[in-house]
């Protein structure tokens, strides 16, 4: 009886567990399928029919296309740079014992305390000094810059756990450092550099602030900011269109959690805990 | 003679590995937030020259303590920031808790569980204003339907239920991350404690409460320490959902005046001393807690 | 190691030498100087431009190529002031009059008063527009920047509906009233405003231009009024009264602008407050409702003898940087979107109100020109200045704020402008 009660619960839990995460984006994909008149009116049925055309509006008029190919070109640099900076000071950081380990690591962390908005002022002005602004190399530097105390606390975690040995059989073999930290470290902390992956790029992707504020001609926008600029701008009445527009902007990120949801929790072990 | 070398070689390649995550994050990342300190000593307007500018010393942070909007947001930061730590942390544990012990599936309600997550911010705040709007929101209408009319306001728009509003999306987001951090801590968990305490004859209660609670300090550290800074961090949520109001500023937070008072009032000086300050206010509470964490260790 | 470090070097070179460059490919033709015009709109508001901008780039005579953003959204100041910041602003961009009278005091906006005369602009643009177009305080009477359309505050009504029940056309107070009552007898909404957004103030700028007039503003701006002011006060509780009586409908107090205006379209209210340039949203929501027609009320009386009928908002001002490196093609840019090939064809498919009367001629939107028939000619001069531009963006703020919670019940005249009074204090304390 108690057992049964116990299922009972456990049931329930899940089921509002499922409303509550899937149930405003199963409602937004069903009304991006509607008609205006349909979401005014009955707003949480059915779609009477599957309103495609949506899609179509809502990748013309809000100008998708060119929004997508910055996002992938903006990410793709960004993380790159910021993922192989980070490895190197995570490796350096845990391989090589020196006095300055502990006050690095702290000047790093207190980047992690940083919200864009606190930043961008500045930003502005020595992205236009280098002559940056408003090119992809420049939005990634910053994005790169901004990922590097997550990315480098996470991933020296993750060369902590190599045990010292390793190396030092290939100090004997006369192995450079170099070649240590490529063809030793590098590959043993693979899922390390998953997670972090994982968890840049949703940061990268989806981020707002910056890109709002750097980016300076439409025709560099990212993803966020175009879908933001085109649901106050083009599309601020035409709220099936923008919902079209919405669920569009978030499949990516559907599709690279799916790929790489296994190193969530495993990255999570080996990463912020240990701290 | 010999250790010294064998220290210089280290430093040598500890530089160089360093180097280059140096060298940017301290461009484009430290320099910043340096450059804003800096000027919230100035009355800089932003759209002049900074070299027009006048150094006004701590006039910035004396003019704070009188300004009624300043402090109204320093009061909504700290209600949505109480809120969020009591209740972000036990729902996280409870649902990553259920999750690893209790659910059929586990798996796939882990992958579920975490969407939220994912999504862009600017996504979720639009899809939430359109969930609260106050006519055509799907609240709204399901309580009309429930006949409870007289409930369906504009959650957004309403002084007193803004704040709420924004604070529930805000957990609706966060969640799934700490709930996350969770799952990492109980698996870290060993089996023999939870094994040993069964034998005792513990219940399951007894056993959250004197065992697996007490094994995951450390988590829960990180998990505080993670939500203090966030819930000081907050403007986007903001930003796009109310823009800090309705009414009197009911849901102004201290970044979202700082943005506002820079970029919209042309006080740039002014702004980077409410920027200033949430650091100040971050640092401190993150080294209380740091501090308190440590002497509870010591005991 | 240095092998390592030269690769990742080369590595970096070649995507800062691919990407550096990235955005440049926009402008093609390069033999001709690059102007680059910012609208703060999003690109529905002037949807013709887009075109009209690229056969102006394709015909090789034309002097300069426009580069021409459409931002859309409130961050667009922002935005801009960024682009001030770094010392590299667009040649020609749009501000609102808060944002330009923030921008002209400071300096930073080029003199556009010999610019106008050469045109032969000064006759023609509307006076009022001209006196407009300066820092709040203008002693010199200079031009700084080009406001670009009229929007007068109006009410604007259901015509079907009024015609179904019987209601005419208010003209003062009384014939409100009486309109409302029978509006809300039929169980209607009588007037809906967007009071989350700027349309409260609306309200009480209806009322403060008929009883008080312009100066005011500029006294309290100056310091030597106070927004407080009792005149100000009485004002305001005209607006408060209008929500006690049901006039104004207090469900309002919680909409913005699009909910409002969807009230108003679906038929459940008789009335939207707010002024001309809404008719597209409108328009937009309306083409979902067939059969919906609405018109906007000439004129109505809230106070006895009115000093003016209502207040206009002559624009946004088109303004090009004190320290423009290209002013002549600054000025070309200008020439071109501001002169009669691209007025006629925007009066015609967008439905604007120019300030320069003879570019109105083709006007046939059945609102608008109810506008420009009876309310421009009697309002054109400088006491109809629109309050809600006539504020720092902290007090327009404050306002806004404060008749939402007076909407609401929550405070009285005599409050909201306090608190108003005391956040311009509050503000000029902060900036020095």
């Amino acid at each position: 009886m108690k057992r049964l009660i116990g299922r009972i619960l456990i049931a329930l839990f899940l089921i509002i567990l499922s409303i509550l995460t899937l149930g405003p984006l199963v409602w937004t994909v069903m009304s991006s399928f509607k008609t205006s008149g349909e979401l005014m009116l009955q707003p949480y049925s059915i779609p009477a029919k599957l309103q495609w055309k949506n899609y179509a509006d809502a990748w013309r008029l809000g100008n998708f296309s060119t929004y997508f190919i910055n996002s992938i070109i903006v990410t793709f640099i960004s993380l790159l740079l910021m993922i192989s900076v980070s490895s190197l000071a995570a490796f350096g950081l845990s391989h090589y014992k020196t006095r300055f380990n502990h006050p690095t690591l702290l000047y790093i962390l207190f980047g992690q305390m940083i919200s864009a908005a606190m930043v961008i002022f500045p930003l502005v002005i020595i992205l236009q000094k280098m002559n940056l602004t408003d090119s992809y190399i420049g939005i990634s530097l910053v994005y790169a810059a901004g990922g590097i105390p997550f990315s480098v606390f996470v991933l020296s975690n993750f060369f902590k756990t190599i045990p010292q040995g390793l190396f030092e059989a290939a100090q004997l073999d006369g192995c450079s450092e170099i070649k240590k930290f490529i063809s030793i470290a590098l590959p043993l902390i693979k899922s390390g550099l998953a997670t972090v992956f994982l968890y840049q790029f949703l940061w990268v992707w989806n981020e707002f602030t910056i890109g709002f504020t750097l980016i300076r001609s439409s025709s560099m926008r990212t993803l966020p900011v175009g879908l933001y600029t085109a649901v106050f701008g083009v599309l601020q009445t035409n709220y099936v269109v923008a919902f079209a527009g919405t669920v569009m902007v978030s499949i990516p990120t559907f599709i690279i959690y799916l790929v790489f949801q296994k190193h969530l929790v495993k990255g999570m072990l080996a990463g912020s805990i240990k701290a | 003679m010999k250790k010294t070398i064998q220290e210089r070689y280290k430093l040598k390649w500890f530089e160089l590995f360093l180097a280059p995550a140096l060298i940017l994050y301290t461009i484009f990342w430290a320099v910043p937030i340096l450059s804003t300190l800096s000027f919230s000593f100035t009355n800089w307007s932003g759209i002049t020259p900074l070299s027009q500018a006048d150094f006004v010393g701590l006039k910035n942070f004396k003019q704070m303590t009188t300004d009624p909007i300043f402090i109204q947001s320093l009061k909504n930061n700290f209600q949505y920031g109480i809120v969020m730590v009591l209740v972000v942390p036990p729902l996280s544990f409870m649902i990553a808790y259920l999750l690893d012990t209790h659910v059929p599936f586990k798996k796939f309600f882990g992958v579920l569980a975490y969407i939220p997550a994912i999504l862009p911010s600017v996504v979720v705040m639009l899809l939430w204003r359109w969930i609260l709007n106050a006519q055509y929101g799907l609240v709204n209408t399901l309580l009309r339907a429930a006949g409870l009319d007289k409930f369906a306001i504009g959650w957004l728009s309403n002084v007193e239920t803004a704040l709420w509003a924004v604070t529930f999306v805000s957990i609706w987001k966060t969640i799934p991350v700490y709930m996350i951090l969770a799952l990492a801590g109980l698996q870290q968990i060993p089996v023999e404690y939870k094994e040993a305490a069964i034998i005792d004859g513990a219940n399951e209660w007894q056993r959250i409460i004197h065992v697996i609670i007490p094994s995951m300090r450390g988590v829960f550290y990180t998990i505080f320490t993670l939500i203090i800074i966030d819930v000081f961090r907050v403007f986007e949520l903001v930003y796009i959902m109310t823009e800090g109001g309705p009414g009197y500023y009911s849901t102004e937070m201290l970044l979202t005046y700082m943005y506002k008072t820079s970029f919209s009032s042309y006080m740039a000086g002014y702004g980077s001393a409410i920027a200033a300050t949430t650091i100040i206010i971050v640092l401190f509470i993150t080294a209380l807690n740091m501090k308190l964490s440590a002497k509870y260790d010591e005991e | 190691m240095k092998k390592f470090l030269c690769v990742l070097c080369i590595l970096l070179c070649a995507l800062s030498g691919v990407f550096a460059n990235g955005s440049s490919e926009t402008s093609a033709d390069s033999s001709r100087p690059v102007v680059r015009v910012y609208c703060g709109w999003a690109e529905t508001q002037l949807p013709n431009w887009r075109a009209l901008v690229d056969e102006y780039n394709a015909n090789p005579d034309n002097p300069i190529t426009i580069q021409l953003e459409f931002f859309g959204s409130s961050g667009y100041f922002d935005r801009l002031n960024a682009e001030f910041l770094a010392g590299d602003p667009p040649e020609v961009f749009q501000l609102t009059k808060t944002v330009f009278n923030e921008y002209a005091a400071a300096g930073r906006l080029y003199d556009l008063t010999d610019y106008l005369a050469e045109r032969g602009l000064s006759e023609t643009l509307n006076k009022g527009a001209q006196a407009w177009a300066g820092p709040l305080v203008n002693e010199t009477g200079h031009v700084y920047g080009f406001p670009d359309f009229a929007n007068t505050s109006c009410i604007f009504y259901n015509v079907n509906m009024f015609k179904e029940l019987g209601i005419e056309e208010p003209t003062d107070m009384e014939s409100l009233r009486e309109a409302a009552r029978i509006l809300n007898e039929n169980g209607k909404k009588a007037i809906v405003t967007g009071a989350s957004d700027w349309c409260a103030t609306d309200l009480f700028a209806k009322v403060q231009a008929q009883m008080v007039g312009t100066d005011i503003l500029i006294d309290a701006y100056m310091g030597n009024a106070q927004y407080n002011d009792p005149v100000l006060v009485e004002a305001l509780t005209v607006v408060d009264n209008m929500v006690k009586e049901n006039i104004i409908d207090p469900s309002s107090a919680d909409y913005n602008d699009d909910e409002a205006i969807a009230e108003f379209v679906s038929g459940n209210a008789g009335m939207y407050t707010a002024h001309t340039a809404m008719t597209a949203m409108i328009d937009s929501l309306a083409a979902s409702m067939p059969g919906f027609e609405y018109n906007i009320i000439k004129n109505i009386d809230f106070v006895e003898d009115p000093l003016i009928s209502v207040p206009v908002t002559w624009g946004q001002m088109w303004c090009v940087p004190a320290d423009c490196d290209n002013v002549e093609g600054a000025l070309e840019a200008l020439t071109f979107l501001f002169g009669e090939y691209v007025a006629n064809d925007t009066v015609e498919k967008v439905g604007k109100i120019y300030n320069v009367e003879s570019w109105n001629k083709n006007l046939s939107h059945p609102a608008l020109r109810t506008a420009v028939d009876y309310q421009m000619p009697s309002s054109a001069t400088a006491d109809s200045f629109y309050l809600v531009d006539m504020v720092s963006s902290r007090v327009l703020e404050n306002l806004n704020r404060g008749i939402q919670q007076m909407i609401q019940g929550r405070l009285t005249p005599q409050q909201v402008l306090d608190n108003a009074q005391q956040t311009w204090v509050d503000e000029q304390a902060q900036r020095q």
